[in-house]
């Protein structure tokens, strides 16, 4: 590809990874156009978009999944290119070679290795080909319960069921007996077949204890490819990310670099354009297999940002310009440590189910080392059709201890009142000695977490404070004065204020 | 003339009672159980803040916006969704709330009912999956709220519900298990 500087992008994604991705684009001088659905007119990345297009009807389906509207959006916006984000199509090799014949550059790999990598029975074939650890499973698409029961069989309960065309923790079960497969086989291949179209599921021996780590790689598509360290992705619930680290705590540098290593062989087997991810397991041992390769920008990408002090987007965008990249491996060094957190609009004490709502109040987090990446904005309504994060907190510091002590106190200053959300778990997290001392696996949250240790937080000082606060504005008398002598205070305009509060309704 | 009026917070079940008292020059402060008297509270931002200096400690809290249909208070980012009731008010839902003797299933958010697990006349044991609900692209099973029978199915599969919306019905076994 001849170097070509792109002067406008098509961003076929929504909420904060659009909002993120605009940033960069912004300051690469590239004009940032933005598509959206129609609850997303007043979503945060429509509002502050140069440009926007709109799909349609709220439903992924009908919006943010249609391969049509986005490319006709994209000629309507005359771009000359697409960034696919993460989820939604990034992943969609169809997509990508549609970009391309609409004559767009993809901001992306090649969809050939997206196709080895998208399938996660091909991949597995593959890699082991290259030479890189996988996890011992069986390898064909399971039809039925009897060839399912005797796949599971052979590997040994439990097993973990996976979607073969999966991703980011969905369609993803660990079945502990030929009881439990029965009831899950189905329910998984429904859930496959819903979220990416592909109904085929197989099977994985299931790692008892396992630590998720990954590797972020960037590739010029002419056979340099780059790692930029790992990230700890271990704190999980339902299969999905909820804190990641980076560099991990839990890894010797011996490890790591074996792990890097083994990282940049899998990108270079399918000769990786772009920025991609290759996912590991890690056994208590400290051995590691290769999970996946995500073949796109990574939710978790900012903490390799903050540590290694690159701008994955606007690498991406130069690789896509056919710049390539411009470092070398001895040029790229971890300083530092960063962690992220997922913000959620779902309810730690139930179970973490969605929790869409209206964000009445929210004031976010600043101060050095603070970043949010966000999607939401005051009075904004979370609407039910898509993903239920809303923003991530990422924090960054001189060393883990300090990244810590910064999260705490980021998290507490966060507020976000209207909806329910996940805030409280990331600051019980951080006060668990097991994340602590960096000695934490996948199942950290799942045998440890326990919603009434949310609840007791408050002292009796406090709690009294804030049901005198309550009383106070429910009353609609203004200030309480009683403190300033026997000159009465004059009623203030915020008291005036206080005086609507009469009206509010109690339901 | 001194005029008081006494408030219920609700704070994850528990009640925290706070009197709002007014003297005859015009001064209010907050009296609590413990029989602190809070007199010097500012309400900012239009009633979403409250910054309250109790013997030199400040206490700052955040509060959903007056007429919101969500109520909820933060005080150092902890706290939690909050219901603020006069004290009459606060004794007649206390009654309300033991009047009941079936339980509920609840969609406990906006989604599409796929799939009942169980019949109207079913013995269902707590914890059991009664109903599939699926929203934000998981499936999420709800359980049953205790060991009974299932007395009536409100909502057909395959509809979209609202938050809150009630499902089904379970008639408990006994009285213990309620």
């Amino acid at each position: 590809m001849a170097t070509a500087s792109l002067k406008k992008v098509l961003i076929a994604n929504r909420g904060e990874i659009s909002v993120r991705i605009q940033q960069t684009l912004r300051e690469m001088g590239i004009i940032a156009c933005a598509v959206y659905s129609d609850p997303d007119r007043t979503a945060l990345h429509t509002l502050q978009a140069d440009e926007a297009y709109p799909l349609g009807a709220g439903p992924s389906s009908e919006s943010y999944l249609s391969i049509e509207k986005i490319i006709d959006a994209a000629r309507q916006a005359k771009t000359d290119a697409i960034h696919p984000g993460y989820g939604f199509l990034s992943e969609n090799a169809e997509f990508a070679r549609a970009v391309e014949d609409a004559g767009l550059v993809f901001i992306g790999p090649t969809p050939e290795s997206m196709q080895s990598m998208g399938n996660k029975l091909s991949a597995r074939a593959l890699m082991e080909k290259a030479g890189v650890p996988v996890v011992p499973g069986n390898s064909s698409a399971l039809d039925d319960l009897p060839s399912a029961l005797k796949a599971a069989e052979a590997i040994g309960y439990p097993v973990l069921l996976k979607a073969a065309a999966g991703g980011g923790g969905k369609g993803m079960r660990v079945v502990n007996s030929e009881k439990e497969m029965a009831s899950f086989l189905e329910r998984t291949k429904g859930e496959a077949k819903g979220a990416f179209g592909d109904a085929s599921v197989f099977l994985e021996k299931f790692i008892e204890r396992p630590r998720h780590l990954e590797v972020q790689v960037l590739g010029d598509g002419k056979g340099k490819v780059l790692h930029l360290f790992e990230r700890e992705c271990s704190v999980q619930r339902r299969h999905q990310k909820v804190i990641e680290e980076s560099p991990s705590p839990s890894i010797s540098e011996e490890t790591r670099q074996s792990l890097c290593k083994a990282a940049v062989k899998a990108a270079a087997a399918v000769n990786y354009r772009g920025a991609g991810t290759v996912e590991f397991i890690a056994d208590e041992n400290d051995k590691f297999y290769f999970l996946e390769m995500n073949t796109r920008l990574q939710v978790e990408h900012p903490v390799t940002e903050e540590v290694v002090g690159v701008d994955l987007v606007a690498a991406q965008v130069r690789v896509a310009q056919g710049e390539g990249l411009r470092w070398k491996q001895k040029d790229l060094h971890q300083r530092g440590h960063a962690i992220e957190f997922r913000v959620y609009a779902e309810n730690p004490w139930l179970n973490f189910a969605p929790s869409p709502g209206t964000v009445h109040r929210l004031r976010m987090p600043v101060g050095a080392g603070v970043r949010n990446d966000r999607g939401l904005r005051e009075g904004y309504e979370v609407p039910v059709h898509y993903d239920p994060m809303l923003a991530k907190l990422i924090v960054a510091a001189e060393n883990r201890a300090a990244a810590i002590a910064r999260g705490r106190r980021a998290l507490a200053d966060y507020r976000i009142l209207g909806l329910i959300h996940n805030i409280p778990l990331h600051r019980w997290v951080l006060e668990q000695p097991e994340f602590i001392d960096g000695h934490y696996s996948t199942r950290f949250l799942e045998q440890r977490f326990d919603p009434a240790e949310l609840k007791s937080n408050l002292t009796q000082d406090e709690k009294e404070a804030l049901a005198a606060a309550l009383a106070l504005v429910e009353a609609g008398l203004g200030n309480a004065n009683g403190g300033h002598g026997d000159r009465p205070a004059p009623l203030s305009t915020w008291g005036q204020y206080g005086r609507l509060a009469m009206t509010r309704k109690l339901d | 003339m001194e005029l008081r009026k006494t408030y219920v917070t609700r704070l994850f079940g528990e009640d925290l009672k706070a009197v709002v008292v007014r003297d005859g020059s015009g001064k209010i402060w907050v009296e609590t159980p413990t029989g602190a008297r809070i007199t010097d509270a500012l309400v900012l931002d239009g009633g979403r803040t409250v910054s309250i200096r109790q013997n030199g400690r400040m206490y700052l809290i955040d509060l959903t916006p007056p007429g919101s249909s969500w109520h909820a208070a933060l005080l150092g980012g902890r706290g939690g969704k909050v219901q603020v009731l006069d004290e009459l008010a606060a004794a007649a839902a206390e009654q309300e709330s033991t009047g009941s003797s079936s339980a509920e299933v609840l969609a406990e958010m906006p989604g599409l009912v796929v799939e009942y697990k169980c019949a109207v006349g079913d013995e269902v044991e707590p914890g059991q999956a009664l109903v599939i609900l699926e929203a934000m692209k998981m499936q999420n099973e709800l359980p049953s709220p205790g060991a009974g029978i299932v007395e009536e199915i409100m909502v057909k599969a395959g509809s979209t519900v609202a938050a809150g919306t009630v499902l089904l019905r379970v008639q408990p076994k006994s009285l213990e298990t309620q």
